[in-house]
């Protein structure tokens, strides 16, 4: 078994609903997203484009956050999962120095802090987030918080310690895709075993040219871009001057 | 000792002072988490990793200096071994508590027994975490058989010897840290290794004749001995402080010369008060004053040029640092400045005012209680 | 690995997911995961243990109102809490797809900042810099005040002078905004449409007799061809075109006119950056286009009678030598409008190059019938925005477009019957009071709103500020308003603030303490639409017509209220206890459930009894008409949602429902509308265009034709276009009490972070000295906001362009820099001038003002 996931990107409309899904799926503190995007406007008026690429963690076959994790807290599970512990991370951050990709973030605070302040716009009228936390049942965390995320993970990481994606390995374990596939209103995201030719991403791997980011560092990525953001064509020309 | 009361008691005030705040810094530290911090995930490493990397450094350097005589049977720094042994002590734990002070609140930090327990061998910080570790325990044995006279004992000499290789590993381990982050070129990679080399002996250098020049001056009665092992410490310092400016323009150099995105970083931070500090302030000028004999026998311009490439030095390990992280890097680019703005937040220059206090502050006690000055049997 | 259908299926009720059965399976999978996991797999399973034992999860249909997609959804409901939002996948609209904007009605629904309870006003004074020092009250004290007010107003005759205002709704809202309003005795019912998009339904209507939003069948067409609308951001079926439009670009080229690089043209082959408001320009050229090269549909629009084209560049063509088909006045429009109308002309006005006008136009029609003309509220929610809505509509006429396959199409048939009549309960105050004239104004001279072809047969929201505050046609003294935010949402907003502050009782009904409650003497705290309440929408896409269900889905331990089911009801009940039982008789004696006949005997019965009346023909399987069979209420109740029959295309052609039954380019249609209001007025049709600000006079006024645009403020003085747009996570103007919103406002192309940022070209932004982050002041003519500057290539230079939904001064702690004082942004609608397309009651948003940046 080794998980990948295929980013069609044509398809790709750039909405960010992975984003939110993977916010709301793992219960991710604000400022805190597991999946995210890198964007780019590029020309000048009126030639002009913008691009979007969606990304997560790329669960690296040769993770570099795996390898100078000092306790282990940062280990490769089962399927080739890039996956944390936060019960053993000392908190150095030198996963956050060693990925390449910029997607592992440290809980530098208290995690969903709205949920406890007591603090309301007007008196006796309007609640307070901790009112609603505590009238919902969920003391210090969001009415909305998803307790399925905690099968594997705490609910919510507490301060000090690292996170990331885990390709929602509380899912995978329950037959279900990652949230932010299942989320993607495009179905630009693409995810199976790549130890299987039949599957759907070993396909498209084989149809398209896929490229990886910083494939050049060797790390052996597993989310797989396939087709461009910009579908634009152009006049047939050779240049000239 | 000859000073004053006045200043005895200004001192000492001075030191609790520092101390209570740099111990509310780090109590809030501990109990906020590292909130409190100006670092975020972008700059991810700043001041309390600075003052690590410095104060880690530095003892190296020390320690180098108190074996020599031991070890290497450099007997004309016999009046300043003591000494070295004892500062050495003092800046690795300020450093150590540096790093501890960096990882989190007490939740975190009760997960370093996970060290122990679930060891990652290939992972350079844990050899860095280990090889510190049996460094501060022998770095403390040492100085204890030195305080008990037994230099040249077979205990003594195993102290010595255990306490140099170790300094040399875990200052590797060190440099590997940063070398094998294959991400960021902008932490100079592998070429660290010698940077951290001769900046560790630049910084246990003028840390030794700083406190050596303060000492006599706090003194009746001089020690020749001391003011000549001085003499040669300055000379030291001076080659060492070359050697600092080759491997440091090797590093702009190479900047230049590589001009990829990666060095982005350290061509920024050219610009900042942190790399000229370092660069005018602790390399070219007392560079400067080291380079004329006579000034090298002076105690006002040993002083000088002491105070000046630690804070050089100091300076240096921060930029160091912002060299390989104010830059954005993947991800973490979207939507933010070209560089991070980062300025250390007063938590962070309270970790290291705490540090600093304590090294002084056992430093002040040692002088006054341990005969930092004493000699082996038989000198 | 299979989809997330687990618990989807209709029939399969909730499914228990036992803790122990969490624990046993992560158990398990710890131990294969390796010792890393199994050890923290613990220890949330401890807490979670002990506080709840056994969970039940289960995916609960519901429908999303953030935008006017209206989806239908699936809440995924963890012990009665909302925790996750999907596409429900049993509609043919939407079809499980889910935009991002939807996840965020979880932050709405758990917004600390909601009003928990009813709260009664204590400052007399009322006014933008009064605090109304809101006290609680209960529901039942706060329902007396409204009871005895009502009862007062109709004791004095004054029925009329009770108004009600709308906001979001759904189609419950008969029973609030009409019945309610009209038992007793008001006119007033006013709707926010005029804010929302009527200017989007006029070109389609004055060509093709279709007043409402057209689907774009994207997934079988070979050219889009789009003006002004964010289909993949913000308007409309967002999560239908986001799903289809990959596949749209295997087969189709795009082309979007758009002033900014939107998130469509992001995704688009071509982008047009024409000058805002001149899009009709635009259009009359690519027709001219069309019918000089020869490239018109014939199989629609007809041919010559020999076949040889006479449509030549400055000739005029006798009408004589065409024989139409299915179209009406084709020749007609070459002589009003195009035979002049070269690309050469449109560049000069438009700033897009001719080669570009031809090479779109050929390429379009090239592909012709399967391609579309995609008209959004950009080049129509402007001042004279009416004709430029006919002028882009009707290209989807020239090339056979209209009602085709890949083309534009109106509304399925549904078959939901709303709510039993009400005549027999209006009492003689009643049908007094309905005569007068409604505050709107509508259907003065000056404000024809042509809605469906009739004089004053649309609303126009925001003129309702100034009849209010002038007192014309006569003052209002109670008013009922639900989800709705008109001082906020409103161009010039701050002119509602006045009319407001005139109400001397005016009740707001919202989830939120906003900007218009502020001026509110009674705050009731509403249900969300999407977890909390009765309720069931229609819309269209994909070429059906679904109807989504809304049920309350999720525990709700504080006293919130339905406001267009359980509030009518309770207030019928007080009424009826001062005497006047009408309302209420009309709830207990027409509202009984139609499977028991029982009358319903509280709000809650009567909420579900009315849904259940609205939609039986489409879940009583005895009354199936069409579309999706459903086998009964609780079935119905289950899946959610209704979707109606495939679309019938081409069903439409000869047989539209305009005068003549054909796609009118000449529209004998709209001639009959402005004779018929100029007749009421005693004027002719050129006297009514002039008091409305149009151009055109004589037979002009009849066929789409391109005008210049009307914009406010002088140029000298106000250099910048000021273009306002709709942000990806809009919902509607709710999002700002979001975290998720400003985590990820960059979701906008050239928008920033935690900023309400005005977009401005480089070059514009070099010229004006201003650099990106900078804190500005745009001013227009009407008034100024603060905000940030951010520079982007992607807006054209000349223009400023600004998301709408921040720059609440109220609404929420996060939503307000300060709550009631200072705002978080700036909101555009207090720098748009309050201002009109006249014939159909829009107002405009774009292309209105011109405004100028001072730096702070």
């Amino acid at each position: 078994m080794k998980y990948a996931m295929v980013i069609d990107l044509q398809r790709c409309v750039g909405c960010g609903a992975c984003i939110i899904a993977c916010k709301n799926e793992n219960n991710l503190t604000e400022g805190i997203s597991w999946s995210y995007k890198i964007t780019e406007t590029v020309g000048t008026f009126p030639n002009v484009r913008f691009h979007y690429i969606p990304t997560l963690c790329n669960h690296c076959a040769y993770a570099p956050c795996v390898r100078g994790c000092p306790t282990r807290a940062m280990h490769k599970a089962e399927g080739g999962i890039t996956m944390h512990d936060p019960n053993k991370c000392i908190g150095c951050r030198y996963c956050i120095a060693n990925c390449p990709y910029g997607v592992i973030s440290y809980n530098w605070e208290e995690p969903h802090q709205q949920w406890r302040q007591k603090k309301v716009l007007i008196k006796d009228c309007t609640t307070s987030g901790a009112e609603q936390a505590s009238a919902y049942g969920t003391p210090r965390r969001p009415p909305y918080e998803n307790p399925e995320r905690g099968t594997t993970l705490p609910a919510e990481r507490p301060m000090g310690v690292v996170e990331k994606c885990t390709f929602c390995d509380h899912r995978l374990m329950r037959g279900l895709l990652p949230y932010c596939v299942e989320a993607c209103p495009a179905d630009a995201r693409i995810f199976g075993d790549l130890d299987d030719p039949k599957s759907e991403v070993s396909k498209l791997i084989g149809k398209y040219r896929p490229y990886r980011l910083k494939e050049h560092l060797g790390t052996e990525p597993k989310i797989y871009y396939i087709r461009s953001f910009n579908p634009g064509t152009y006049t047939q020309t050779k240049g000239g001057f | 000792m000859a000073a004053s009361k006045t200043f005895t008691r200004a001192w000492t005030l001075l030191l609790i002072l520092g101390l209570a705040l740099g111990l509310f810094a780090a109590l809030t530290t501990i109990i906020a988490g590292l909130g409190v911090y100006n670092t975020r995930d972008v700059v991810f490493w700043g001041l309390p990793m600075a003052g690590y990397l410095f104060f880690g450094l530095t003892a190296a350097g020390l320690t180098l200096l108190s074996s020599l005589p031991t070890v290497f049977g450099a007997k004309h720094l016999y009046p300043v071994a003591k000494r070295a042994a004892l500062l050495a002590f003092a800046t690795l734990l300020a450093g150590l508590m540096c790093k501890g002070l960096d990882l989190g609140p007490i939740s975190t930090l009760t997960n370093l027994i996970w060290i122990a327990f679930s060891p990652n061998l290939t992972s350079p910080i844990w050899w860095m975490a280990i090889l510190y570790g049996f460094y501060f325990a022998f770095v403390v044995f040492k100085f204890l058989t030195m305080h008990q006279g037994k230099w040249h004992r077979a205990e003594g000499v195993f102290a010595a010897i255990g306490a140099l290789l170790l300094s040399f590993f875990s200052y590797l381990s060190l440099s590997v840290v940063f070398g094998t982050v294959q991400a960021r070129l902008g932490f100079f990679g592998f070429t660290l290794g010698l940077y951290f080399l001769v900046t560790a002996l630049a910084s246990g250098l003028a840390a030794l004749l700083l406190s050596s020049v303060i000492n006599d001056s706090l003194k009746a009665g001089k020690n020749e001995g001391e003011i000549r092992a001085r003499g040669d410490l300055s000379l030291y310092l001076g080659i060492a402080l070359g050697a600092t400016l080759v491997v440091f323009l090797l590093r702009v150099i190479r900047a230049f010369a590589a001009e990829t995105e990666q060095m982005a970083g350290f061509v920024h931070m050219m610009t900042s008060l942190s790399f000229n500090v370092e660069l005018i302030a602790g390399i070219l000028i007392p560079l400067a004053i080291l380079a004329f004999a006579a000034l090298r026998k002076n105690a006002a311009a040993q002083l000088a040029a002491a105070v000046l490439v630690l804070v050089g030095m100091f300076a240096g390990r921060f930029e160091q640092l912002l060299s390989g992280n104010v830059k954005p890097m993947g991800v973490q680019a979207e939507g933010a400045p070209q560089f991070i703005h980062y300025v250390p937040s007063i938590y962070e220059w309270g970790i290291i005012l705490l540090v600093l206090s304590l090294v002084l502050t056992i430093y002040t006690l040692a002088e006054r209680y341990l005969d930092l000055g004493a000699a082996p049997e038989e000198a | 690995m299979k989809k997330d259908d687990s618990m989807t299926s209709a029939g399969s009720g909730g499914i228990e997911i036992s803790r122990r059965a969490f624990v046993k399976s992560s158990l398990a999978a710890g131990a294969v995961l390796g010792s890393g996991l199994s050890l923290s797999a613990f220890v949330p399973m401890k807490r979670a243990n002990a506080e709840t034992g056994k969970q039940s999860a289960q995916w609960m249909p519901a429908a999303c109102q953030g935008c006017t997609s209206w989806c239908a959804k699936q809440v995924y409901v963890i012990d009665g809490k909302a925790v996750k939002v999907r596409g429900n996948p049993h509609s043919k609209v939407n079809q499980g797809a889910s935009c991002p904007r939807a996840h965020m009605a979880l932050q709405q629904v758990y917004d600390p900042d909601r009003i928990k309870v009813p709260m009664k006003r204590t400052n007399p004074e009322k006014g933008r810099d009064q605090d109304p020092k809101f006290v609680p009250v209960s529901w039942d004290e706060a329902l007396d005040m409204m009871a005895d007010r009502v009862m007062e107003l109709r004791e004095n005759g004054e029925s009329h002078k009770y108004m009600l205002m709308r906001g979001r709704y759904t189609y419950m809202r008969d029973i609030l905004y009409d019945s309610m309003t009209k038992i007793i005795g008001s006119p007033n019912n006013i709707s926010h449409s005029a804010i929302c998009a009527e200017g989007e339904k006029f070109g389609p209507y004055y060509t093709e007799g279709f007043w409402g939003y057209r689907q774009y069948d994207v997934e079988n067409t070979r050219y889009i061809l789009l003006w002004g609308a964010d289909p993949l951001a913000a308007n409309r079926q967002v999560s239908y075109y986001s799903k289809a439009w990959g596949s749209a670009l295997d087969r189709a080229k795009v082309a979007i006119v758009e002033p900014r690089l939107s998130a469509t043209a992001a995704k688009a082959d071509e982008w047009i950056p024409a000058r805002p408001g001149y899009d009709g320009a635009l259009a009359v050229a690519m027709a001219h286009v069309i019918l000089t090269e020869g490239l018109w549909y014939r199989d629609f629009v007809g041919d010559f009678k020999d076949g040889k084209n006479r449509f030549i560049e400055g000739r005029e063509v006798d009408e004589d030598l065409f024989a139409e088909k299915h179209t009406h006045g084709v020749v007609r429009w070459w002589n009003l409008e195009l035979k002049d109308k070269t690309p050469q002309w449109a560049e000069e006005i438009s700033g897009v190059e001719a080669a570009q006008i031809r090479r779109v136009a050929v390429e379009f029609a090239q592909a012709a019938p399967h391609v579309m003309s995609w008209l959004g509220g950009g080049p129509v929610m402007q001042v004279r925005g009416g004709y430029a809505s006919m002028a882009c509509h009707a290209l989807n006429g020239l090339v056979g477009a209209c009602d085709n396959l890949g083309g534009t199409m109106v509304s399925n048939k549904e078959y939901t019957s709303g709510f039993p009549g009400y005549d027999q309960y209006l009492d003689d105050i009643a049908k007094k009071g309905t005569q007068h004239e409604k505050i709107d104004q509508r259907g003065r001279l000056e404000f024809p709103c042509l809605k469906k072809g009739k004089s004053g047969g649309g609303v126009i929201t925001n003129r309702a500020a100034d009849g209010i505050a002038d007192e014309d046609p006569y003052e209002i003294k109670m008013a009922i308003a639900y989800m709705n935010n008109f001082n906020f949402s409103a161009p010039q907003g701050q002119r509602w603030d006045k009319a407001l502050s005139k109400i001397p009782f005016l009740v707001h009904i919202t989830t939120n303490a906003s900007e218009f409650s502020w001026f509110a003497d009674l705050v009731l705290p509403d249900t969300h639409h999407m977890f909390e309440k009765w309720g069931y929408l229609k819309s269209t896409g994909n070429g059906y017509r679904h109807v989504p269900l809304l049920q309350p889905i999720i525990d709700m331990p504080f006293d919130f209220k339905i406001d267009e089911t359980e509030i009518p009801f309770l207030l019928g009940k007080k009424l009826a206890e001062r005497g006047f039982d009408n309302l209420h008789r009309y709830h207990v004696e027409q509202f009984a459930d139609p499977e028991t006949g029982k009358s319903p005997e509280d709000e809650k019965q009567f909420s579900e009894y009315a849904a259940k009346i609205a939609t039986r023909d489409l879940w009583d399987p005895k009354r199936h008409k069409g579309g999706d069979k459903i086998n009964g209420w609780e079935e119905f109740k289950k899946i959610g949602v209704w979707n109606s029959d495939p679309y019938p295309y081409r069903a439409r052609w000869s047989k539209m429902k305009t005068e003549t039954g054909k796609f009118e380019f000449y529209s004998q249609t709209l001639k009959t509308a402005l004779e018929k209001h100029g007749k009421k007025h005693d004027t002719d049709v050129d006297h009514v265009l002039e008091v409305c600000k149009y151009e055109a006079r004589g037979e002009l006024a009849f066929v789409p034709h391109h005008e210049e645009p009307y914009v406010h403020g002088d140029p000298g003085e106000y250099p910048l276009l000021f273009v306002d747009h709709k942000a990806r996570l809009n919902r509607e103007g709710r999002s700002a009490n979001c975290s998720w919103y400003y985590e990820l406002k960059d979701l906008d192309p050239g928008d920033v972070n935690y900023q309400d940022a005005a977009k401005l070209n480089p070059k514009d932004a070099a010229a004006l000295g201003i650099e990106k982050g900078d804190k500005i002041k745009i001013i227009s003519p009407v008034g100024e906001i603060e905000c940030t500057a951010t520079l982007w290539e992607g807006v054209r230079p000349g223009c400023v362009a600004k998301c709408y939904g921040q720059g609440h001064w109220a609404y929420g702690s996060r939503a307000a820099e300060v709550f009631g004082k200072k705002p978080r942004g700036g909101n555009n609608n207090y720098i748009l001038p309050a201002d009109y397309d006249r014939l159909s009651g829009s107002s405009a948003y774009y292309s209105t003002t011109r405004v100028k940046i001072v730096k702070l």
